[in-house]
């Protein structure tokens, strides 16, 4: 009886392991059909123009860049940028993912903070990038990925790496991510003459970790923490700094004196929250300490309204306040050993205000959505620069 | 560090567990945490070229451009 009983669950056992073929293909394999080797996920274009207008101490450029100013006055800042990028993602299998993304600067008054004082030869320059990034699903929690990419521009070369580490915790309600950047400089150095003296190189090496965690089913939570270490030239290298004579003559220009290792400490605290009128507010903030003297604070305020499902308004709001670096000067001290009278190092407080208007529009054969949007921003600082921002963006995702 | 530091505690002492089945919500476009990465680039393209305070939400501070 017993042999009876164990010759039945046997075959039983067996039945069941040949049968399941049918139902478990039912559950993906059928119904999907197979993993595909390679496919686009979507491709973004992006088109960026940058207005800029405004005076500093660290540019010789007189109003249309040629001749320069005359010594210990506020150079023009003035210069456009004209950026476009394209980035494609792809999935290679079911675990891999391939990021490539390539921007294009092209810069119209390159260097109005010297070249151009001298030499109209860098009034219209160029620089373009490539990186890929690939990341990899390693579990259901952990995705690990690498990155490579170089920058050119005339008289500049850059060369970056990177890695990553992404873990989810708690049933996805909250992630923990850590990253690693180097980034190695190459360029020309000029004096405020423009006179080329051989070549100089800087290093940046950055550290980051955040956390992102659900507070609410309408509420995210994020914070980060990122290190930069920088070592080498630290600056363009042909900045100026109004200098007093020494004798009670004519001030003069000499270069910019920089210290040579710079440490680097941001905080970043963000909050998204949705709103109960199909809105969503996103704020964040941002504390900036260095070694060079500078603390900054920055808060940012981005406010969504969708208007119907397939579009949506967002506002912004940014206010930058630093304390610039220690030794920014606009009259430096012949003595000096540190000196910098570049703008951006100085004290000031920014404002940024702008207005985006986004579709989404599915029901397009062969996409599974068209992303568009336009948008303005109006940057203003307080040290005399101003800056307008008119951006549009094209995303197919399939 | 201080009103970071309250942030956080605020932020941990929130933390709960929500199912799958109530994040409806959250898959928005406009609940995104960050910006769409060429949207990020524009905005550190800005930020990090006409302010000496760049740096953190997992950017570089300074480097791969001729700048700072």
């Amino acid at each position: 009886m017993r042999r009876c009983l164990y010759a039945a669950i046997c075959v039983a056992t067996l039945a069941a392991a040949t049968r399941p073929v049918a139902a478990e293909s039912l559950e993906s394999g059928l119904i999907l059909g197979p993993p595909r080797a390679y496919s686009i996920d979507s491709v973004t274009a992006r088109y960026t123009h940058f207005d800029q207008s405004g005076h500093g101490y660290q540019s010789q450029a007189g109003e249309t860049t040629f001749p320069r100013v005359a010594p210990g006055l506020p150079g023009s800042e003035f210069v456009t940028v004209d950026q476009p990028q394209v980035e494609i993602v792809a999935h290679q299998g079911e675990r891999l993912t391939h990021t490539l993304w390539l921007p294009v600067d092209v810069v119209t008054a390159a260097s109005p903070d010297a070249l151009d004082a001298i030499s109209t030869a860098s009034r219209n320059t160029y620089s373009t990038a490539v990186q890929l990034a690939s990341s990899y699903q390693a579990s259901a929690t952990t995705n690990v990925g690498v990155l490579g990419g170089f920058h050119l521009e005339p008289n500049f070369r850059s060369w970056n790496v990177g890695a990553s580490y992404a873990r989810s915790l708690a049933e996805d309600n909250a992630v923990l991510a850590a990253s690693l950047h180097q980034v190695y400089d190459w360029f020309d150095r000029f004096n405020t003459d423009g006179v080329r003296n051989g070549r100089v190189g800087r290093s940046s090496t950055n550290g980051n970790l955040g956390l992102t965690q659900l507070l609410t089913p309408t509420t995210i939570a994020h914070v980060d923490y990122g290190v930069t270490v920088q070592s080498g030239v630290l600056g363009n290298t042909w900045n100026a700094v109004p200098v007093r004579s020494a004798n009670m003559r004519a001030n003069y220009v000499d270069v910019e004196l920089l210290p040579g290792f710079r440490q680097r400490h941001a905080f970043l605290g963000r909050l998204v929250q949705w709103l109960p009128w199909n809105g969503a507010l996103r704020a964040s903030y941002r504390f900036y300490v260095d070694d060079w003297g500078l603390v900054a604070h920055s808060a940012e305020a981005q406010l969504f309204q969708r208007l119907a499902p397939w579009m949506y308004l967002r506002f912004t709001y940014r206010v930058h306040q630093q304390s610039g670096v220690s030794f920014y000067t606009q009259l430096a001290a012949p003595q000096a050993t540190l000196r910098s009278a570049d703008s951006d190092l100085a004290p000031f407080v920014a404002q940024t205000v702008g207005a985006l208007i986004a579709f989404d529009l599915g029901m397009i054969p062969k996409l599974r959505m068209l992303h568009l949007e336009v948008g303005y921003e109006r940057y203003q600082r307080s040290n005399d620069l101003a800056m307008n921002i008119y951006t549009g963006a094209v995303g197919l995702r399939f | 560090l201080k009103p970071l530091v309250v942030a956080l505690v605020l932020a941990c002492a929130g933390c709960v567990l929500v199912p799958q089945n109530r994040r409806g919500r959250l898959a928005d476009p406009m609940m995104a945490v960050g910006d769409e990465s060429t949207e990020s680039y524009r905005k550190q393209k800005l930020y990090s070229t006409r302010e000496g305070a760049a740096g953190g939400d997992g950017a570089t501070a300074g480097g791969g451009c001729g700048c700072q």
